[in-house]
């Protein structure tokens, strides 16, 4: 760095002028042995202290101390000399004494203050060598460097030797060069005096292209316009990569669990086809039996046409529960009414319930009961406990199961009951986690997490409550004012 | 011919009793199977057309113990879902659901297929 040349050169200075002082005080005593006069030993001592002063005071006041001591040796002698006092009595030490504590204290003076400057020096070189962050010191006008740390030299591979006294177009490419120069520009002409650049890159001798987050400020030496640059840059490479990385990965995450849900589903209409397939081939068969009756012989023809009618609905109910599972999952939730949806789901259920033998009531809620929900979800969320209530009565001697629903003042708890042997305390937490089954290979571990997930996106609660013989799943949901 | 139908559903009954009205077919109906048993119990039955899925019962046992009241019939599972391996071995004949009077009759009148 520049403060470090300017050092030396400043000590080079003051050994030539220790070497003059040594040489004008030898010419001072020669002079004096000349007039014959009398050198006294203590002599020496002025000097030794000029010399001292010299080391380890400023640079003026040493010079003055030294031209002082030599005039002030050959004033004393050269009066000792032409006067009657001699040069025993006690004026002559008393004047070395006095003279030698004024330099030593305007010496110790000097010394303090540039010990105290070589270590603010040294400090200020520390502490930019230690950043683990690139600064450099850029001086106006030209934008030559004057000081580039360690991270600096790390980061770009140039060496600071050859950096310093050079400017951004002697080392790296053209235009970034010129990118350099003008955001330089800018940070000068700018009010703040200031300009973060979040992301430029930068070709480096050794580790290619990388990318710098950059702060740049304009400082002056006094208060004025201004005389440096100062810029601080970060390498975020590896932060940015990371950052891409992770973006990419949370990406990745996303699509599987949207698959992961996708082929719950998937396999909660597989195994609900072969039940449905049970639900409409009855009525079908009711169907196509009348009809095939009809052709034969019309008679009885409003009753056999009735039951085909009833028979269709039925059919329509059926088919209208499917469609909750067809349906495209909206994103955002709106008011639902729930007795449409549990008149939904009720087939369905119907259809779960016989295949497990078990008795299903449902308790309707009052019209115009709404919830703030995705359309289709509360329908999926509700055939998902009902088909887990069948699998949990399928061993009980008692096999019900009740679906209900109560009001709060905010919310609407929705509650799928079964008379099963419950769920074991140490395993109820576990219930919601994917792929957490008790059902073996019969199950895909799904349906809990599902319900859990598409309950919490529509900013409700998902809940169980078990013992021997009595299990409530309970579903709260926002109500809608 | 006696034959049994047995089936939950008052409709389904009632379709296949009018297929068969008219044939020298002598029907009867059960829709639950307690009423089933009854009448496997009490009367000789060529053939038994029963619903597989019975409320309160399972499949299998059902099945099983309708050939045990009348080991002579010919027991026909009709059913709207597939049939397992096992009923199947079980039954004398399948008939899916829905079916015709037509598939009705030659199901009746084919011969017996096993031995039970």
């Amino acid at each position: 760095m520049i403060i470090h040349e300017a050092r030396k050169l400043h000590l080079a200075i003051r050994c030539l002028i220790a070497v003059c002082v040594v040489l004008l005080s030898l010419l001072v005593r020669i002079s004096i042995k000349d007039h014959g006069g009398d050198i006294a030993p203590y002599f020496f001592l002025l000097p030794v202290i000029g010399i001292s002063a010299l080391f380890l005071g400023s640079f003026p006041g040493s010079l003055t101390a030294i031209i002082g001591s030599a005039a002030t040796e050959y004033a004393i002698i050269h009066s000792l000399h032409h006067s009657s006092i001699q040069p025993d009595d006690l004026y002559r030490p008393i004047c070395v004494i006095l003279y030698a504590l004024l330099m030593g204290w305007l010496g110790k003076n000097h010394a303090d203050n540039m010990i105290n400057l070589h270590k603010s020096h040294r400090l200020f070189e520390s502490v930019v060598d230690s950043l683990p962050l690139m600064v450099f010191l850029k001086r106006l006008p030209d934008f030559k460097f004057e000081v580039f740390n360690r991270a600096g030299e790390e980061l770009t591979g140039f060496p600071r030797a050859a950096l310093l006294g050079k400017n951004d177009l002697d080392f790296f490419p053209r235009d970034q060069a010129e990118a350099f120069m003008k955001a330089d520009m800018n940070v000068i002409q700018s009010p703040a005096r200031f300009l973060d650049i979040p992301e430029e890159p930068i070709d480096t001798a050794k580790k290619g292209t990388r990318i710098l987050h950059t702060v740049k400020v304009a400082i002056s030496v006094e208060n004025g316009s201004p005389t440096h640059l100062l810029g601080i840059s970060e390498d975020i490479t590896d932060i940015r990569e990371q950052q891409k990385k992770i973006a990419a990965g949370k990406e990745e995450a996303a699509v599987l669990r949207a698959q992961l849900f996708h082929a719950e589903k998937l396999a909660a209409i597989g195994t609900m086809t072969a039940t449905v397939a049970h639900e409409i081939n009855n009525p079908l068969a009711v169907i196509l039996g009348n009809v095939d009756l009809l052709v034969k012989d019309p008679k009885d023809l409003a009753t056999r046409l009735e039951k085909i009618r009833i028979s269709t609905e039925r059919i329509r109910s059926v088919v209208g529960s499917l469609k909750a599972f067809s349906r495209k999952n909206s994103e955002t939730t709106s008011p639902q009414d729930l007795h449409k949806v549990f008149a939904e789901v009720s087939a369905l259920s119907e259809v779960l319930a016989k295949k497990s033998y078990s008795t299903l009531d449902i308790s309707y809620p009052e019209k115009d009961l709404r919830v703030l929900a995705r359309e289709g979800h509360i329908q999926q969320v509700l055939l998902n406990l009902v088909s887990n209530a069948c699998d949990a009565v399928k061993s009980s001697m008692n096999k019900c199961i009740r679906i209900s629903c109560s009001t709060t003042e905010k919310s609407v708890v929705i509650s799928v009951a079964d008379s099963g042997s419950g769920i074991p305390e140490e395993i109820r937490e576990k219930i919601w986690e994917p792929f957490f089954t008790t059902k073996g290979e019969a199950g895909t571990g799904l349906g809990l997490a599902t319900v859990r997930r598409l309950v919490e996106d529509m900013h409700g609660r998902a809940s169980v409550e078990s013992t021997l013989g009595n299990t409530v799943f309970y579903v709260e949901l926002p109500r809608c004012q | 011919m006696n034959v049994l139908i047995i089936d939950d559903e008052e409709d389904v009954l009632e379709v296949y009793t009018a297929f068969l009205e008219g044939s020298s077919i002598r029907v009867s109906t059960a829709s639950d199977s307690c009423a089933a048993f009854v009448l496997a119990s009490g009367d000789k039955f060529d053939a038994i057309i029963s619903d597989l899925h019975m409320p309160n019962t399972f499949p299998s046992t059902f099945i099983q113990g309708l050939k045990a009241k009348c080991p002579e019939a010919k027991i026909i599972v009709c059913s709207g879902m597939d049939v397992s391996p096992t009923i199947e071995a079980m039954a004398d004949d399948i008939l899916p659901k829905p079916f015709s009077s037509e598939q009705l009759f030659s199901v009746l009148e084919s011969p017996r297929s096993r031995v039970a």
